[in-house]
């Protein structure tokens, strides 16, 4: 009796390695580089990444059912617009969702950061370009002018897989985000790591020389207002 | 026949049809221009009219749609956007373009008459026959008087023909149809010919029509649409006034005879002969005023010039029209769309801080001083101050004036757009839509015109290089783009002077 107690904790112990333990070994090894680029100069910047997947191949990946999302945290100093990516997801079909509200007329010091997510659904994940429109804010100005510096943040890779037995490889913070574009529910997303192969960035803005403010006001208000007694002067000297 | 003439000949209606066609072919081209560039033909403001128009079609604000900062009547009028075709807009605003041009048609016609008839009446003046003259040297001064009297006579007549009525009328409608301003503007999409449409046919029912409740009605919606027309109410106004006047002599040839003639007695009564104005009365008649009522003394402001606020009949009729139009609207669209709409469509105008770079005199002051807390209220008095004396000025001096009423519309525009805060190229069309009916007013030499109109293009054209390097080469050019505003604000006030300068109220050949 004893024998057949121990051949039943076997035959349990066998089934739990075969469900469990085996399964681990059969996670999806996520290998994904990204180059990033900051294309344009100015004010309207334009970022693009491509994304490179070195495993698994595309076909596994959409069996997976598992979703990809990039995940960028926009600082205060620049702004993604949010009709633009209404008019982006509605003509060429991208999947961009915008957290937070977005002031586009507040300057630097005024905004509030905002997080945008830019869901893969779909695409071949071998080698994908995305490009995300992002515009530089005014910043205050300030004295001796110059440029002031906006950190471009690293771009977060979510990822999220829907049955229990598929997995991705390796460890990874979890991060609450929307599921998909509509915003129907929040998922819990792993944090994948990637291999970035590009630095961290700073894009410079132009900003005003509060040195110049004397002269600027002394001109700007004076010229007003002689153009004014100059324009009176004509009329008083021309008769109607 | 010259080129000039077959140009003068061509009849409107084939000068509409064609720069109908002319702008429909831009709209093609824009789209085209679109789906192949980056920098875009079709105006910014033009997807934001389409997005909100989105959100009126699905039965929400047009406010939902941000920095949309016009009345909810536009989003209303672009529905088609979205439900026929996206450029239904910009073949909307082109066909407005062309009743624009129909309208400037029309009052410069009617101006054009209007003068006619009153200066007229000033050449069969008696006082002008019973001027004697005493010794043989004012008897030839007279006699020279007369013949450039008999030589205005002529023109006059020449001018009556219905001919040269229409031609001149054409002429100021063609600156309108084919100034490139104008066509790029509408085919951009972008809604300021609608604004200026309704500002011109508010002139249109007060100079040609005489219905002041109707020029008030449009007035309310011109100033609903587009705010800016607020300026011109105090115009309207005095030319309703019992006060308000003709003009019925040119007063170059006034100051060339008085000139010619130096018997100081003779001087005096010719003075007083040339400056007689009609008092016009409520039901639109005109009486002549007595010739010492006349007061020649050149002043800015005077004491009595308040009494012209006291309103008549016909002003009473204005201002209601206007109140009861405003007044719907902003009570409609406020029930519609709560308190957004009533600070986007009107209250954002007033409290707005653009520190952005753009063609004002004011944006780098603005922008090094926007967010910086003690600046005192001095700063913007001294900003607002000036325009204002200016447009109470224009809206009084040529507002009496009824011959010049389309000139104070001019000059008051040109004063409130380079003097805004924020100005860009899209108001310039609040300028061109005025321009043309006063061009046979402004007597000014082909190339001195010339002269002028290339001081105003290429003072923007040197803004427009720092301002490039700025946006798109991200070059701090701040200080540049300031000093190039400073020179553009100098040559329009240079230009605006030089209207004044050549502006009389008689007809003649134009350019």
């Amino acid at each position: 009796m004893q024998s057949f107690d121990y051949f039943i904790f076997f035959i349990f112990s066998l089934i739990y390695y075969v469900q469990f333990v085996n399964c681990a070994s059969e996670c999806i090894n996520l290998d994904i580089s990204i180059i990033q680029k900051v294309e344009h100069e100015g004010f309207r910047r334009e970022i693009k990444w491509l994304i490179e997947t070195a495993s698994p191949t595309n076909e596994v990946w959409q069996e997976s059912n598992c979703k990809l999302c990039l995940k960028l945290d926009v600082s205060n100093g620049m702004f993604v617009n949010p009709d633009e990516i209404a008019e982006l997801n509605r003509t060429q079909k991208l999947q961009i969702f915008l957290d937070g509200n977005v002031d586009i007329e507040a300057p630097a010091h005024e905004a509030s950061e905002h997080s945008v997510y830019f869901f893969l659904n779909g695409l071949d994940i071998a080698r994908l370009s995305v490009k995300l429109p992002v515009h530089l804010r005014y910043q205050r100005g300030q004295i001796t002018g110059g440029y002031g510096k906006v950190p471009l943040r690293k771009p977060s890779l979510l990822v999220w897989c829907p049955k229990h037995l598929v997995t991705v490889c390796g460890r990874g913070l979890k991060v609450e985000a929307p599921c998909d574009v509509a915003y129907s529910q929040v998922c819990v997303w792993k944090n994948h790591t990637y291999q970035a192969l590009f630095d961290d960035v700073e894009l410079f803005v132009p900003v005003g020389d509060l040195d110049d403010y004397p002269l600027v006001s002394i001109v700007s208000l004076l010229l007003g207002c002689a153009g004014c007694v100059y324009i009176l002067s004509i009329l008083s000297t021309t008769p109607l | 026949m010259s080129l000039y003439d077959s140009f003068v000949n061509i009849n409107y209606k084939f000068h509409l049809s064609f720069s109908l066609i002319v702008r429909i072919l831009l709209i093609i081209y824009g789209n085209y221009h679109d789906s192949i560039s980056e920098v875009k033909y079709t105006d910014i403001d033009y997807k934001v009219f389409t997005d909100a128009a989105r959100h009126v079609a699905f039965g929400g604000s047009p406010y939902d749609r941000s920095t949309y900062r016009y009345s909810p009547i536009i989003a209303l009028l672009l529905i088609p956007n979205i439900t026929i075709h996206p450029s239904y807009g910009k073949l909307l605003f082109s066909l407005i373009d062309i009743l624009v041009a129909l309208l400037i048609r029309a009052i410069v016609k009617n101006s054009l008459k209007n003068y006619e008839s009153y200066s007229q009446k000033d050449a069969s003046n008696k006082n002008v026959q019973q001027i004697k003259t005493e010794t043989s040297e004012t008897r030839k001064k007279k006699k020279k008087r007369q013949s450039n009297k008999q030589q205005l006579n002529m023109s006059k007549r020449q001018l009556e023909s219905k001919n040269d009525v229409d031609h001149i009328a054409d002429l100021c409608m063609t600156a309108w149809l084919y100034n490139p301003l104008t066509i790029a503007i509408s085919t951009r999409g972008n809604s300021d010919s609608l604004a200026v449409f309704l500002v011109l046919l508010t002139l249109y029912f007060i100079q040609c029509k005489h219905y002041p409740f109707l020029a008030g009605i449009v007035h309310g919606i011109s100033i609903h649409f587009r705010l800016y027309p607020i300026i011109y109410s105090l115009t309207y106004f005095m030319y309703f006034s019992k006060y308000s006047f003709y003009t019925t002599e040119d007063r170059r040839i006034k100051k060339k005879n008085l000139n010619a003639v130096t018997n100081e007695k003779v001087r005096k009564q010719l003075k007083n002969v040339e400056n007689t104005i009609v008092e016009s009365s409520s039901l639109g008649g005109h009486k002549m005023m007595p010739v010492h009522d006349v007061d020649e003394k050149k002043t800015i402001f005077k004491l009595k010039y308040l009494f012209y606020v006291i309103p008549n009949f016909d002003q009473l009729k204005l201002i209601s029209g206007c109140l009861l139009s405003l007044g719907c609207f902003t009570v409609m669209f406020y029930k519609m769309y709560g308190y957004k709409f009533l600070y986007e469509t009107y209250i954002y105008h007033f409290v707005r801080k653009d520190p952005k770079h753009n063609f004002s005199l004011y944006f780098y002051l603005q922008y090094l001083t926007a967010w910086v807390k003690n600046i005192g209220m001095w700063q913007k008095v001294l900003m607002l101050l000036p325009q204002l004396v200016l447009i109470l000025v224009f809206s009084v001096r040529y507002g009496l004036n009824k011959i010049s009423l389309n000139f104070s519309i001019l000059t008051q525009t040109i004063v409130f757009v380079i003097y805004n805060s924020v100005l860009t190229s899209q108001y310039f069309v609040w300028i061109m839509a005025v321009l043309p009916l006063c061009l046979w007013q402004i007597k000014m030499s082909r190339n001195s015109a010339l002269f002028l109109m290339t001081i105003w293009f290429v003072a923007q054209a040197v803004w427009l290089l720092p301002a490039y390097l700025l946006e798109f080469q991200g070059q701090n050019t701040f200080l540049f783009i300031w000093i190039q505003s400073v020179s553009f604000f100098c040559a329009n006030i240079a230009i605006l002077g030089r209207l004044i300068t050549y502006f009389m109220p008689v007809k003649g050949k134009m350019g």
